[in-house]
């Protein structure tokens, strides 16, 4: 099976993926950067306008460094499942392009969410976006512990279990998120502040 | 033949080109979603406006997951195709660097696409640039399949009659959304749809 695979052209190279994916979410998370727009005004206005332009921007700049935070949760752990990953089989695969077709839309949900902050429906896609993501990782993961002939060592069930929960973390801040959003588009979107105290939370409780 | 070739400070190696194509395919997939842009909106009307131009922006939405789809087949089907090259001659990369530079292309011809999905020439890009793309793949393919010298091991009938069908499929579909977009500009884009179907065709009943 190992030997065929191997010879397999069909087979799709682990290292290439890897680098396809990272410099996908390396792009993705520069882009960012796009969502930031200074109104632009004559120069004699500029000095008076400036500052104040600045402060509006205020709410944008907060949700591309969670975006940016919550894309390099992601990518961190792309790189832990694929650290059990030996090889790709066509499901992994199919489960990396609909990952990155999320991730590449990402910019986008992030900049109308920062830029219509006040608005549910402009809200709901970015919480929506990850939301999905989130299940993908998940989805992923669940595949990577059913088939251990994919992986290079056997993971103890604790592993599993341990990454399950971890992973449930985003998807479920998400949902909390859309549950927000109906009460209050803009506060919605600092439910993913809580992600690093749910970490350190579990990470506490853990190594008791 | 092959000692003479790593010696030569010209010799561009099998890794970096492949390096060169991963970067380029993974920018163009990601700028990909810059098509989706929301003009702005005051914010005492955007609770109004924005569902609707959200819902408006359908058909780019559209353009933009066949584009991504599309690209991340060519990205397989490159992979696929360098399963087999060994050593890199200057033909090789001439003809690689043209599809980069029809990979390029595919942001714009997608953006314009998505924008004005109702005229004939704006589509008609989209599809060109997928038919010539479609193309010099059939040629990467051709090349490969006649120069043994640059293959690791020398590629089947079967294999080099299964990759031609393969390579045939998207210069194809692409002619036929074509000669559609004279009936229907913004219909001509389901075309696409077919890939997978033909993919499957072929991999069900013409291989052994």
């Amino acid at each position: 099976m190992n030997g065929f695979e191997q010879d397999n052209p069909h087979r799709i190279s682990k290292g290439r993926l890897e680098t396809m994916v990272d410099t996908i979410f390396a792009f993705a998370m520069t882009l960012l950067m796009l969502g930031i727009v200074v109104p632009e005004s004559s120069v004699s206005q500029t000095a008076a306008d400036l500052s104040a332009d600045l402060v509006k921007l205020i709410p944008q700049f907060v949700l591309f460094v969670i975006a940016f935070l919550v894309l390099a949760l992601f990518w961190i752990e792309h790189h832990r499942q694929f650290h059990y990953l030996r090889i790709v089989d066509p499901t992994i695969l199919r489960f990396n392009i609909a990952i990155l077709i999320f991730i590449v839309l990402i910019p986008f949900t992030t900049d109308v969410a920062g830029a219509y902050d006040g608005v549910r429906i402009a809200v709901l896609l970015f919480h929506v976006n990850i939301l999905i993501v989130g299940a993908l990782f998940l989805g992923q993961w669940m595949y990577i512990c059913r088939c251990s002939h994919l992986c290079d060592a056997e993971f103890d069930s604790a592993t599993k279990r341990t990454r399950f929960r971890l992973l449930a973390t985003i998807p479920s801040v998400a949902i909390l998120g859309i549950v927000v959003a109906f009460f209050s588009p803009p506060y919605s979107l600092l439910v993913y502040l809580l992600v690093p105290f749910i970490i350190i939370v579990r990470h506490a409780a853990g190594n008791k | 033949m092959s000692g003479q070739e790593t010696t030569d400070p010209y010799h561009i190696s099998k890794n970096r080109l492949e390096a060169l194509f991963d970067g380029i395919f993974a920018f163009a997939m990601t700028l990909l979603v810059t098509s989706f842009i929301i003009q702005p909106i005051p914010a005492s009307d955007a609770g109004v406006e924005l569902p609707a131009r959200i819902a408006a922006m359908q058909p780019e939405f559209i353009s933009f997951l066949i584009a991504f789809f599309v690209l991340a087949s060519f990205w397989l089907a490159h992979h696929r195709q360098f399963h087999f090259v060994r050593t890199i001659d200057p033909a090789l990369v001439r003809i690689t660097l043209f599809i980069l530079a029809f990979t390029v292309l595919m942001p714009f011809t997608t953006n314009v696409s998505g924008d004005y999905s109702g005229v004939q020439v704006a589509v008609d890009l989209f599809h060109a640039n997928l038919f010539i793309l479609g193309v010099l793949f059939l040629i990467h393919w051709w090349y490969l399949v006649n120069n043994p010298g640059l293959t690791s091991v020398e590629i089947s009938k079967q294999d080099a009659a299964y990759g031609m069908r393969r390579a045939l499929v998207m210069p194809f579909v692409s002619f036929l959304g074509f000669a559609c977009s004279f009936a229907s500009p913004s219909s001509s884009m389901a075309v696409y749809l077919l890939i997978p179907l033909v993919f499957f065709i072929n991999r069900r009943y013409f291989t052994a």
